[in-house]
């Protein structure tokens, strides 16, 4: 790990060490990505023992990456920065999925429930329509059936970023599937108990 | 420690966050039901009376930072506020020239009076919680704390989003629970933020990132004025 630092900070991007003089509770190299691609921002390249990870990618001006800005600036940091001295070190890269869909947290059966929900549900009332609510309760009778990992954060973003959900309803639909969830869980515990 | 909460008794330390502040004004524009807006407004007041008493049955905390983001974000807020009653009346206007029953138009000036009436309410109502809550002034240690939890890419940071706000009042948060605890404090302690997108886990739980530290030092969470007040029976 010492001579991937030595080399990371003599490498093609500038190296923030005024970032890094507050006390950071791990050892770190902030670099900064000037590119047109993408706002200014600092990759913070966080070490251990006998690793390093990029922890965060930070936008120098106030505001937010889009998930493409983001992904390309770790994209090109890993090629531009990280990828020369790893191969002349013998070091192995791993870059996470650029993204997860639902299907990696919950079975098919599921995300095909759910995606009938909000596929036809009124996106100004939730459930709250009869046939939606009828479609709502189908995905979660099946999300507890196939004991899904789906977690209500998942939903929710699923629900505004995938599905154009607004943020309120998305929550309140989060809060609905995580107390039905738990009902059906405690309803089964009493059975079996 | 504030000298306000290490001496305090067992009555529940309630920690408010900007947006819980600024939704005293939001209610007529984003409850979506005349019930949800008079129990927040309801609850707010039940909050401020239990602080305020002699003996406190509630001590409202927030960070320095809240203050400043409420003060950055009330013109805005108010200008949405007095913009909806302005549509409301157009609106109204607008349905009473399309007949067949003709609104008085003393009628609309009236309800839409009485609309500005209550609205005029809602900022001194926040501003006396403001008040009447015990403000925690940043630190070293806190600052350095929210910019850890930021860098690492922490909840309620965001990976690629500046998020040193919300850092800073959890941190705060935190700090100030972690001295109560320290110093014997056994009542509850309650977050109450609606910012659930960074502050939850898309539920009623906190986002996980938070979850070890507030199971450890057993913070609660709200996510409205109602929902607080239920947590601390008030």
């Amino acid at each position: 790990m010492a001579s991937l630092r030595t080399q990371v900070l003599a490498g093609p991007w500038e190296v923030r060490m005024d970032l890094a003089t507050r006390t950071l509770r791990r050892e770190a190299i902030p670099v900064a990505y000037s590119g047109a691609s993408a706002p200014a921002s600092v990759v913070w390249l966080f070490f251990d023992a006998d690793s390093a990870e990029v922890t965060n990618i930070v936008p120098s001006e106030a505001g937010a990456l889009t998930h493409e800005e983001y992904n390309l600036i770790a994209q090109r940091f890993v090629d531009e920065v990280l990828q020369p001295p790893a191969r002349s070190l013998g070091l192995q890269i791993q870059i996470g999925p650029v993204s997860y869909t639902l299907r990696d947290v919950a079975p098919e059966a599921v995300v095909a429930a759910l995606e009938r929900f909000s596929g036809s549900a009124n996106k100004a009332t939730g459930a709250g329509h009869p046939l939606d609510a009828a479609r709502w309760d189908d995905f979660v009778i099946a999300a507890h059936a196939d004991k899904a990992e789906l977690g209500s954060d998942d939903l929710q973003r699923w629900l505004v970023e995938e599905q154009g959900w607004d943020d309120s309803i998305a929550h309140e639909l989060a809060i609905e599937y995580e107390r039905a969830r738990r009902l059906l869980k405690h309803y089964d515990a009493s059975r079996d108990g | 420690m504030p000298a306000l909460v290490s001496s305090a008794t067992m009555s529940p330390v309630v920690f408010i966050d900007t947006c819980t502040f600024l939704d005293v004004l939001r209610q007529p524009f984003r409850a979506k039901d005349p019930q949800t807006a008079k129990s927040t407004i309801d609850s707010a007041k039940r909050f401020l009376a239990a602080a305020s008493a002699v003996a406190p049955l509630v001590h409202l905390v927030t960070a320095e930072i809240v203050v400043k983001e409420w003060s950055d974000n009330l013109p805005t807020v108010a200008t949405e506020l007095t913009r909806h009653i302005d549509n409301v009346e157009s609106s109204l206007e607008r349905l009473s020239s399309c007949g067949p029953l003709l609104i008085d138009p003393a009628h609309i000036f009236a309800a839409i009076k009485g609309a500005r009436t209550n609205a005029d309410t809602l900022q001194p109502l926040a501003e006396q919680l403001i008040a009447a809550s015990h403000v925690i002034s940043s630190n070293p240690a806190i600052r350095e704390a929210a910019y850890n939890r930021e860098v690492q890419g922490l909840g309620p940071a965001k990976k690629g989003k500046q998020c040193i706000k919300d850092c800073t009042v959890a941190e705060t948060l935190i700090q100030m629970t972690e001295e109560l605890r320290t110093n014997g404090f056994g009542g509850a302690v309650l977050l109450v933020t609606s910012n659930t997108q960074d502050f939850t886990d898309g539920g009623l739980r906190p986002h996980v990132d938070l979850q070890g530290d507030f199971t450890k030092l057993r913070i609660g969470l709200a996510t409205t004025w109602p929902h607080a007040a239920h947590s601390v029976g008030i």
